[in-house]
């Protein structure tokens, strides 16, 4: 089946304003969404995945702002350009968000159903009229009790029902695209277990598209289709799970890798990777990953490396792809 | 159950404060023969007729050990008798508190409510602006307006609006022209009288209540359930109502009741910068005579008014806020 880009992202940079300093969060960043698949977004923590993740549904707020680059949705256009009516259509009935922290992402002062009844009214024009019944729905679909959770307050479930819930809002309007922002981050690893099973299920059924944020080697390796690495606000590696998880061609990949324990017990060990992410606010000139990339030479200090294919679908962003693996060279 | 028991403890308190200060008043030095004695000295009594003259206005010594009156006193508040005024002799406590309440009540709650609608309506502005002109303007000066005390604002207005402009009356509730009931005249009367005091309030009162609202609003507004309101489109007056607004008032509601309850001590200050007969110049007077029953009446009052609004704040917040609810 050839893959049909559902959201192409463009050049895209977000600027972070705060006080006198300016911080490129998310910097030329070019990904495509294809329709029905999952990409998961991997990464450490401050490298952008979420800047990327609210930059989707341009959720960037003031003073904060999206500099540069195109998002275009597939039907819709260009997200960018959108007016406000088209925006807050765009939002929630075409792409959905499902928020890291789940314990907060509810309104702790309505119900589950009064929360739903919100979201129908702001879209009059969406395909379901019946939030009760829609709801009711979506409860089922999440492995949850209609009866208990539909009249309950955010505060009487707990963090993995309530992350259950945050899918079925993302939901409630069928949208094509679902972004999902570390959906199990906070929560224990059975309700961890539970949620990417309904994910998996809520996929299988509807064929949403989703954008899988996490910095779970793991969580990816088990949903996604394919994964983008990024690094310090860049793209760095991104290929269909297999490629970029068997043959890793970007060290910063690499080294990702050997940091993830593993249930055959490879050899050597876990290897941490050595020094921090660099300050984005004085970035050097170059590869962004140089102070910590043990192939970096003397170019990688001036030229900045461009994403090239390495391999079917398969591309990288490192001026030493000629380099055999790191986990050779190690040997 | 839980309100039962909530009531029950509030009835425990209103005992306590009761007995508490019905031994304090009486450890004040002074009492009310012992002022009244020397006001008439100083009016040019000689010693033995102002005597004479005390025990003719106060009847028989009610004197007796302290734990007979008291015992006296409690026995009057079971069946609903607060006793007798000694500085207006022949008058009931009960009248004289009933008398005054309205007034009080008047003046504090209007005031209390415009305070707290602006209060909030800016606060929320500010919130929403935060970092803007606007914002600046409100925190700036809702800060100095809140460090200048009703008094002097009373004085000022006083001054200036009715002594200098004679814009507004210099005294009383009402007009001695109209005739009390309900009819225009004595209604304009009455919103006239009240509108200095009022206005007295509010010049600065507000403040206070805009600061709270600004804090409350803007760590609301830093939620993620507002980040996740916005993603999902929901509509900016339904974002504002129940997002918003819903959850930043929710503390300032303990304390708009609790101020609330705090009115029935009156406002002693700006009461008699109007010379308005309301519970605050009854309270003042009641404590410059020594009038011991008055001045427990008044105490009565204010506990009984202070403890029912936290106990009604208390069953409120279970309503408005789930989380409380068991």
């Amino acid at each position: 089946m050839d893959p049909t880009p559902i959201l192409q992202i463009e050049r895209l940079a977000v600027e972070y304003h705060t006080g006198r300093t300016v911080v490129r969060a998310v910097d030329q960043i070019d990904l495509t969404l294809n329709r029905g698949e999952i990409l998961g977004l991997v990464g450490e923590s401050g490298c952008g995945k979420t800047t990327l993740g609210h930059a989707l549904l341009r959720m960037i707020e003031k003073p904060h702002r999206i500099v540069g680059g195109r998002i275009w949705f597939d039907n819709l256009g260009e997200v960018l350009e959108m007016n406000k009516a088209s925006l807050s259509r765009y939002r929630w009935e075409h792409i959905a968000y499902v928020f890291q922290s789940a314990q907060n992402a509810l309104n702790p002062l309505l119900t589950v159903r009064q929360q739903a009844r919100l979201v129908i009214q702001a879209h009059p024009g969406g395909k379901y009229r019946d939030p009760d019944q829609r709801m009711t729905e979506l409860l089922r679909m999440v492995n949850l009790d209609p009866r208990r959770v539909l009249t309950a307050y955010p505060h009487e479930l707990s963090g993995g029902m309530k992350q259950r819930v945050g899918v079925a809002l993302a939901l409630m309007l069928d949208p094509e695209v679902i972004v999902l922002d570390e959906p199990t981050t906070a929560l224990d690893v059975v309700s961890q277990a539970t949620i990417l099973e309904i994910l998996r299920d809520v996929h299988q059924r509807l064929n949403t598209t989703m954008m899988f944020i996490t910095h779970d080697m793991a969580v990816v390796a088990e949903l996604a289709d394919r994964v983008a690495v990024m690094y310090a606000g860049r793209i760095v590696e991104l290929g269909s799970v297999d490629a970029v998880f068997y043959t890793a061609r970007h060290p910063y990949t690499q080294a990702l890798m050997a940091a993830v324990p593993s249930l055959d017990g490879r050899p050597g060990g876990l290897r941490a990777i050595q020094g921090h992410p660099p300050d984005l606010r004085q970035l050097p000139p170059g590869c962004r990953f140089q102070d910590r990339c043990p192939l970096a030479v003397e170019a990688c200090r001036v030229r900045e490396p461009l994403p090239v294919p390495v391999g079917d679908g398969h591309e990288a962003a490192c001026l030493r792809l000629d380099e055999p693996p790191l986990k050779e060279v190690n040997q | 159950m839980k309100i039962v028991k909530r009531a029950g403890s509030a009835l425990v308190m209103v005992f306590a404060v009761t007995t508490a200060t019905f031994f304090l008043v009486r450890l004040m030095p002074g009492s009310p023969y012992a002022t009244e004695l020397y006001q008439l000295q100083q009016q040019g009594y000689s010693v033995v007729q102002a005597e004479n003259q005390v025990r003719v206005l106060f009847g028989f010594a009610v004197q007796g050990p302290l734990w007979l009156q008291y015992l006296h006193y409690l026995g009057g508040l079971v069946h609903g008798n607060l006793g007798t005024s000694i500085m207006y002799p022949g008058e009931s406590v009960l009248g004289l508190i009933g008398k005054a309440v309205p007034w009080t009540v008047l003046i504090v709650c209007v005031s209390l409510l415009i305070c707290f609608a602006i209060g909030v309506g800016l606060g929320t502005l500010a919130a929403y602006l935060r970092g803007g002109w606007f914002d600046q303007i409100v925190t700036i000066g809702s800060s100095l307006l809140n460090g200048i005390p009703q008094y002097l604002t009373a004085i000022l207005l006083f001054y200036f609006l009715a002594t200098l402009g004679h814009l507004f009356p210099i005294g009383g509730a009402y007009s001695p022209a109209v005739h009390p009931g309900f009819n225009l005249g004595f209604v304009g009367s009455v919103f006239y009288h009240a509108m200095l005091p009022i206005l007295s309030f509010v010049f600065s009162g507000f403040a206070g209540w805009a600061l709270l609202m600004k804090s409350s609003t803007v760590s609301v507004l830093g939620e993620d359930f507002i980040f996740t309101a916005k993603a999902m489109a929901i509509r900016e007056r339904d974002v504002v109502i129940s997002y918003v607004s819903k959850n930043a008032m929710l503390p300032l509601f303990t304390s708009l009741l609790l101020s609330l309850g705090f009115m029935f001590g009156g406002s002693v200050y700006v009461e008699q910068v109007f010379n308005y007969p309301g519970l605050g110049q009854l309270f003042l007077n009641s404590t410059n005579s020594r009038d011991f029953p008055l001045m427990q009446g008044c105490f009565l009052l204010l506990t009984t008014a202070v403890i029912t609004a936290n106990f009604v704040a208390d069953v409120l917040y279970t309503r408005l806020d789930p989380r409380i609810r068991q």
